[in-house]
Formats: C-alpha cells, sequence, structure tokens
C-alpha cells in the first residue's frame, strides 16, 4: 500500500517533531510535536502560516468529541475491518498539532461533507483536511499517496492526471465536430477530465452534447485550451498547482470570452463556483442536471421515450451535500415517461459517499477500502435495474467495482445525460 | 407592605412565590394561561434525583396555595398589557379586567420542551417508536395510555431494550441552540433507573455526550443508574434509521472505544432539551425586559442580583433565567419574594 511508503518516508530522517521549511521567503518551523499546543511553541511566522491555510481558522478547537463525525463517516460504516479513518480522533489530535502522529491518515478523507452536514458545533472538517494536506506537503511532514503524486506531475506539465497529451483531450467527441467560442454562443461546454480521456466517461460527455445539439442550445468546447479544474488537486492540499490550473482556465476563459459555463462534473461545479472568484473569476457556472431540468422545464426538452425501467439515483457528494442539488437531478428522472426511482437506504442529505473525492480518486484507496462496494451494494438492494449517477467520478468508481466483482448483480451503471438522450424523442 | 404583586405563570416557580409572599403578607395575583396550576411539574410522575413523587409535590404546593389567603389565583388568564411604571403599574388580564396599582410584577413563565421533530435525522414523529423524554414518562405514568407499563407505540408489545439519546436539541449550533440545558442527563437518568428497577430484564443504554451531574445527588443518582445496569455509551446518535418490525436503528461512535456502534431498540426515547417558553418574547417586550442570545431573560446581575430584572419593581423566577431543577424552582420562589419585601418596605 503506498501510503504506508509516504508515511514511512516522512518520519525517518529528522530528529522527532522539528521541522522547518521555507514560507513566502521566511523560515518557518516547529520545534515538537508532543507539546500542548502547537501556537505554544511556534514562532509569530508559523502561527501566521498556520492561520493563512486555514488550520486555525477552521474552528477545529470547539469540537467537543460527540463522535457525531466518525458514525456518520463513510469510512466508519465498515464493522467488519474496523475503521481505517477516525475523524474524531484526528480532530481531537489535531488540536494539538497538526504533525502530531496524523500518518497517512489524512489522505484517507474523501470529503464527503456527511460530518460537516451533521456536526454539532459547526466545524468544517472537510476544509480543515485539506489545510492538514497543504501542512504536510509544504511542510515536508508527510507526502500525498504516489498514486495521486504521478497525478499531479502531470497536471503540472499536461493540465490533465493521465499523462495524456493535450490533444487528446477531444478524443471523447469521437469524431463529432464542435465549435470553438465566439460571440455568438450561449454557452461553454466543460467536460472535464474523465470524461475528456476516460472512455467510459466519456460517454456523458457525448451524450450532453448530443441533448444540447438535438435542442439547439448554441454551445461551444474549448478543447486542447481545457486545463483540470483543479479541484481534487486543492483538495490533496497542492495550493500551488491549484492556483496555476485555475489561473489557466481563467486566462482561457477570459480569453474566450466565455460569461457562462456548463460542466459534466460537481467537483467543476464546486471549484469554479466557490473558489475561481478568489482569483478573479467572473463567469456563471451550471451543472448540467440543473441545466436540462430548465430544458425540460421550459418545454425545449421533450422526454416521450418509453422506459419500463427501475431506476434508483446516488446523490454525488458534491452535487448534493455540498451544494443542495437533490431535487433536479430527481425531477429529470420523473419526467421520462415509464421510468420508476427507487430510493436506496440511504440518500439525498444521508447520501454514502462512492469514495472519489478528495482527489482519492486517483489513488488507490478508493478499491481498496471497499467504498463503492458498499453504495453498489445498497443499489443493488432496492432491485433497481440502473444505478445512475451525475458525476464522472461516482460513475467511473461504481463502474469499476461492477465490473471487477462480476456477483452477476445485474445493475447497469449510468449517467442521468446518457438516459435523457436514450429518452430524447425522436420524431422528423 | 400590603401593596399587591402579580405573578405571570402558575408553575413550581409562581406557585412557591404567592405561597412565600402569603407567608410574610404579600398579597399576589397567580396569572396562569392553562386551566391548572403546576406548569410542567404536571408532567412528571417521578422526580429526580430521589424518584419521589411528582404528584405529591403538586399536591403540596397547591395545598400551600388553597391555605394562602393573600394568594388570587387567576386560571386561564393571559396578562395582555402592562401600563405604567413601579410602583404603580397597570396590569390588563384577558384583554379586559385591569388590575391597578401592582407595585412588583415577577416573571415567572417557565420553559417549552424542544420539539424533537426539528431534529429531522432522529425520525420523532415519523417512527412510531421514537419518542420523546415527556413520552416516556407519561408511558411511565399510572395514569398515562398503558396503566404505567412500558410497551412500544407501534404495536403494545413489552419493551425488551430502549435507547435515551441525549443531548436532543441542545448544544446543538446547527438548530441556534447552543445552550446546555442542564437537566435532561439527570430526568434521563432518572427515567433509565426507574425502568431498570421496574422492569430488570429489559436494556436500558444512554448515549450521551458528556453526563452532567452539577446539583446535589445527581452524581449519586448516575452511580444508581450504573449500579442497576444501565448501560452508558459515550457517542451522540448521529441518526436513527426504522426496520421493518418497527424496531430503531442507530447510528454512533463509541468514541472511548474508537469503534462504531450500530444497534437496533424496541424503543428510542430522545432526551430534548429545553427552552424559554413560547411567549417569553411578548411577556419581555410587554415588561421592556433584555433577553440573552438562547432567549432567557437577563439579570441586572447574573451573580448578585440573580433574581432582579435591570427594571425597578419587576423580578425574575424559575426557568425564565435559564434551566433549572425544581428545588432551584422553589429556592427562586422564596429568593424573590425575599428581594420583593425588600423592594416593597424600601417605598413605605
Amino acid at each position: 500500500m503506498p501510503i504506508e511508503k509516504t508515511a514511512a518516508t516522512g518520519q525517518t530522517t529528522r530528529p522527532r517533531g522539528s521541522y522547518r521549511w521555507r514560507y513566502q521567503g521566511k523560515s518557518v518551523g516547529i520545534l515538537s510535536d508532543n507539546c500542548l499546543d502547537i501556537t505554544e511553541s511556534a514562532s509569530g511566522d508559523t502561527r501566521q502560516y498556520l492561520s493563512d491555510i486555514g488550520l486555525t481558522e477552521l474552528g477545529q478547537t470547539v469540537c467537543f468529541q460527540c463522535g457525531t463525525c466518525s458514525a456518520v463517516c463513510p469510512h466508519d460504516q465498515d464493522l467488519e475491518n474496523g475503521d481505517k479513518l477516525n475523524i474524531r480522533q484526528l480532530i481531537q489530535e489535531t488540536q494539538f498539532s497538526p504533525t502530531r502522529s496524523i500518518g497517512d491518515r489524512r489522505w484517507l478523507c474523501a470529503t464527503c461533507n456527511a460530518c460537516v452536514s451533521q456536526c454539532p458545533r459547526d466545524v468544517d472538517i472537510t476544509a480543515q483536511m485539506s489545510g492538514l494536506r497543504r501542512f504536510a506537503l509544504e511542510s515536508g511532514t508527510d507526502s500525498v499517496p504516489h498514486s495521486a503524486k504521478l497525478a499531479m506531475t502531470s497536471l503540472a506539465s499536461l493540465g490533465n492526471p493521465f499523462a495524456e497529451p493535450r490533444e487528446r483531450r477531444r478524443d471523447w467527441t469521437n469524431g463529432h465536430q464542435f465549435k470553438s467560442p465566439d460571440s455568438e454562443v450561449e454557452l461553454l461546454f466543460f467536460p472535464g477530465c474523465f470524461p475528456a480521456y476516460d472512455t467510459r466517461a466519456g460517454k456523458i460527455a457525448l451524450a450532453i452534447s448530443q441533448i444540447l445539439r438535438r435542442v439547439g442550445v448554441n454551445f461551444a468546447v474549448l478543447g486542447s485550451r481545457e486545463s483540470c479544474c483543479g479541484e481534487s488537486v486543492r483538495r490533496l492540499g497542492n495550493e500551488s498547482l491549484f492556483r496555476q490550473l485555475a489561473e489557466q482556465n481563467i486566462a482561457a476563459f477570459r480569453e474566450a470570452g466565455v460569461s457562462r459555463v456548463l460542466v459534466t462534473s460537481p467537483h467543476c461545479y464546486h471549484t469554479f463556483k466557490d473558489e475561481y472568484p478568489e482569483f478573479g473569476a467572473d463567469f456563471e457556472v451550471v451543472h448540467y442536471t440543473t441545466y436540462l431540468w430548465d430544458l425540460i422545464r421550459q418545454g425545449r426538452l421533450k422526454l416521450r421515450h418509453n422506459h419500463s425501467l427501475r431506476v434508483t439515483y446516488h446523490d454525488p457528494c458534491y452535487l448534493g451535500r455540498h451544494h443542495d442539488i437533490y431535487r433536479e437531478p430527481r425531477q429529470i428522472l420523473e419526467s421520462i415517461p415509464g421510468l420508476e426511482l427507487v430510493e436506496m437506504a440511504d440518500h439525498s442529505q444521508r447520501s454514502l459517499c462512492c469514495g472519489g473525492g478528495g482527489g482519492r480518486i486517483w489513488t488507490d484507496l478508493n478499491t481498496e477500502q471497499n467504498m463503492p462496494a458498499r453504495r453498489l451494494a445498497q443499489a443493488v438492494a432496492t432491485g433497481a435495474d440502473v444505478l445512475l449517477t451525475a458525476c464522472p467520478y461516482c460513475l467511473t468508481n461504481f463502474d469499476s467495482i461492477n465490473e471487477s466483482d462480476g456477483d452477476g448483480s445485474g445493475i447497469q451503471v449510468s449517467d442521468i445525460a446518457e438516459l435523457v438522450l436514450a429518452a430524447l424523442e425522436t420524431d422528423e | 407592605m400590603n401593596r399587591q404583586v402579580c405573578i405571570i405563570g402558575g408553575g413550581v416557580a409562581g406557585m412557591q412565590t404567592a405561597a412565600a409572599l402569603d407567608a410574610i403578607g404579600i398579597p399576589s395575583l397567580l396569572v396562569e394561561k392553562s386551566a391548572a396550576l403546576g406548569g410542567r411539574l404536571r408532567e412528571h410522575h417521578r422526580l429526580f434525583p430521589y424518584l419521589d413523587s411528582g404528584t405529591e409535590l403538586l399536591g403540596r404546593l397547591e395545598d400551600s396555595l388553597r391555605r394562602a389567603a393573600l394568594a388570587d389565583v387567576r386560571l386561564d388568564s393571559e396578562v395582555t398589557r402592562i401600563t405604567g411604571e413601579a410602583p404603580d403599574f397597570s396590569v390588563e388580564l384577558n384583554g379586559a379586567e385591569v388590575v391597578t396599582p401592582v407595585a412588583a410584577i415577577v416573571a415567572a413563565a417557565g420553559f417549552e420542551p424542544f420539539d424533537a421533530s426539528q431534529q429531522e435525522e432522529y425520525g420523532y414523529g415519523v417512527y412510531r417508536n421514537v419518542i420523546n423524554g415527556l413520552d416516556l414518562e407519561r408511558l411511565l405514568h399510572p395514569d398515562g395510555a398503558t396503566g404505567g407499563e412500558l410497551r412500544r407505540p407501534s404495536d403494545g408489545q413489552p419493551v425488551r431494550d430502549l435507547a435515551i439519546v441525549f443531548c436532543v436539541g441542545s448544544r446543538n449550533e446547527k438548530l441556534g441552540r447552543r445552550f446546555c440545558s442542564r437537566v435532561c442527563c439527570a430526568f434521563s437518568t432518572k427515567q433509565a433507573i426507574e425502568i431498570k428497577e421496574r422492569y430488570p430484564e429489559t436494556s436500558v443504554t444512554c448515549f450521551y455526550i458528556d453526563i452532567r451531574t452539577y446539583g446535589r445527588g445527581f452524581e449519586e443518582m448516575y452511580h444508581r443508574a450504573q449500579q442497576s445496569g444501565v448501560r452508558y455509551i459515550r457517542g451522540r446518535v448521529a441518526e436513527c434509521g426504522q426496520l421493518a418490525d418497527g424496531r430503531i436503528t442507530i447510528k454512533a461512535e463509541n468514541t472511548l472505544l474508537n469503534k462504531p456502534v450500530r444497534g437496533s431498540f424496541d424503543l428510542v426515547s430522545l432526551s430534548q432539551g429545553m427552552a424559554p417558553c413560547r411567549d417569553a418574547a411578548q411577556i419581555a417586550e410587554m415588561l421592556r425586559l433584555e433577553r440573552d442570545e438562547s432567549g432567557f431573560f437577563t439579570s441586572r446581575a447574573a451573580e448578585s442580583a440573580p433574581n432582579d430584572s435591570a427594571r425597578p419593581g419587576v423580578f425574575l423566577a424559575g426557568a425564565v433565567t435559564g434551566l433549572k431543577p425544581i428545588p432551584d424552582c422553589i429556592t427562586d420562589g422564596n429568593a424573590v419574594s425575599a428581594r420583593i419585601a425588600a423592594y416593597l418596605r424600601s417605598l413605605d
């Protein structure tokens, strides 16, 4: 398991608890990680650093150790094997020091926000995870899991996590021609990395583009000028790479004169909407589920083809809990004739994470920890024919485990966009 | 000294205030909006920490008021308007009758239990076998629907295992309820003992964040609960669910073992917190009094003058200044009477 190796190399070369690194031209450091409080031994510059990366601003100091976070954490649903990440315990440790015995566990969090949505003391645990990871990278106290490191190297030079050339970013179009942005376009369609390069996820982007074309939406794509949105990069704590990617995309959008961006992934949605404005972005962002529901409501998109299917819908964490988009995906499904929507044991606000958030999609943590398998089992238990989602990460995770399991459960994994395309009326 | 005092609220604090004023020769008008005296005490069969009878205490308070010739009790009555300044207030009742002059006013309006259905993750009002602490008290009351037998609301079957969830609607930023309701740990522990002592075969599990035993006899009661076999698990319940057979599932972490807890129970009781009574805002406005961020009335000086308001001639008793157990409400009634006596004397 790569993560153990990195934890070991982080700890063995220095005297215990003594770390120094450079921040904004100044030397900052932590003398000891077994003091009562990290700020006691830290210099003013170090305290400023901890505050700048959010670690002293995120409210973990007010945690009263009730265990609500660990009770709802998807890591803790595995009663057989016990929990590998006890989030409550980790917060208790970080109240004293961001280095203290946290080790590799900081990389496990999928930032699904189940804990944040129920914390009675309103601690922003998800944001704290990014702060802890950033601290580890910048102080050198720990490094990212090996597989994520490869993704980040590729992102830095090629703008995608797969070490693929920029030119192949149009692979998903499968020969279809889409225009580049001009002053006439209504919106820019931003497929995102997985749909752009991954054969399976590419079908989501293709489906969305086909729907837009059938409805007559005047849209464009950036093609090779598009870079990864950087959402998972920031969750992994690599702030400088995130900034680089954000600035690249903002410059590309600005050059293309884009004012409205349609995204496939809830992760792109999150960072474009909530984080890019920090760097001067001023475009509107819309997730394709809300966009399609608007088209249906306006009567521009008519779903008439009958589907006698029983389906269940998995709420992606970054669509649901992070942005409260629960209704629109379901409203789309309810407007497809013949479709029966059944809910899983955990749904909507309580949706169980697929395990792909927080940068985990680029690591082997996903499948090792059984998170997608547990969710898939809930989907199978509904008796549905199809498990639908609206996020390329979720789709990729479920699909990989669905194939590799081969247990003949017979559930099909698909994206809402694919189903909508199939249900589109085909008169004319 | 024989000027009249108006007491708003006929619960324990208000009743004791009227009785204590009578004992020192001060007439009072005790205004209670419901049809009976006793307030929230009426809902409690046995009292913590000694499991004394709530009915008996209520009887004693009622007796003392019956003997109080100077206490004018008005049931089904509400104060609707207050004009003038101390010691010449005019108090309007039910929008009609005006009582004047009133030399002093006591706010003893009490508290309201938290509506547990607001904490949706526990399913109160959705799952029939999720009840609240007062529902459980009624189940244990001989005059209740089950004749005092502990039975599942869904099917009337005996309860084999019960979970009590502490801190419901208390200590919760999400609900905007930051305060500790203070008495629920003791109230629920009392119920756990009652059940365990009456039904030794029934398992009782309490899920808590901290056990707060600040009052006299509370820690000993907690000890007695543990001795009688009540299990305490340190971990806040994150959510409840319902099984096909009506049993209630619980999701929590045992934070002392660092292990997830999953269990199912015949019955789950939510130890709901409390808040200032529903008409606290209206009463505060009539009396021109300040309240704190949680809605409790602010004393003139929290430490040295807890029963005085910032306004001359207006006094505070009972849960309006913060949630408190019954003996503290009795103490408040006595204390506020002494403060009023001193005030009235200063006028002479």
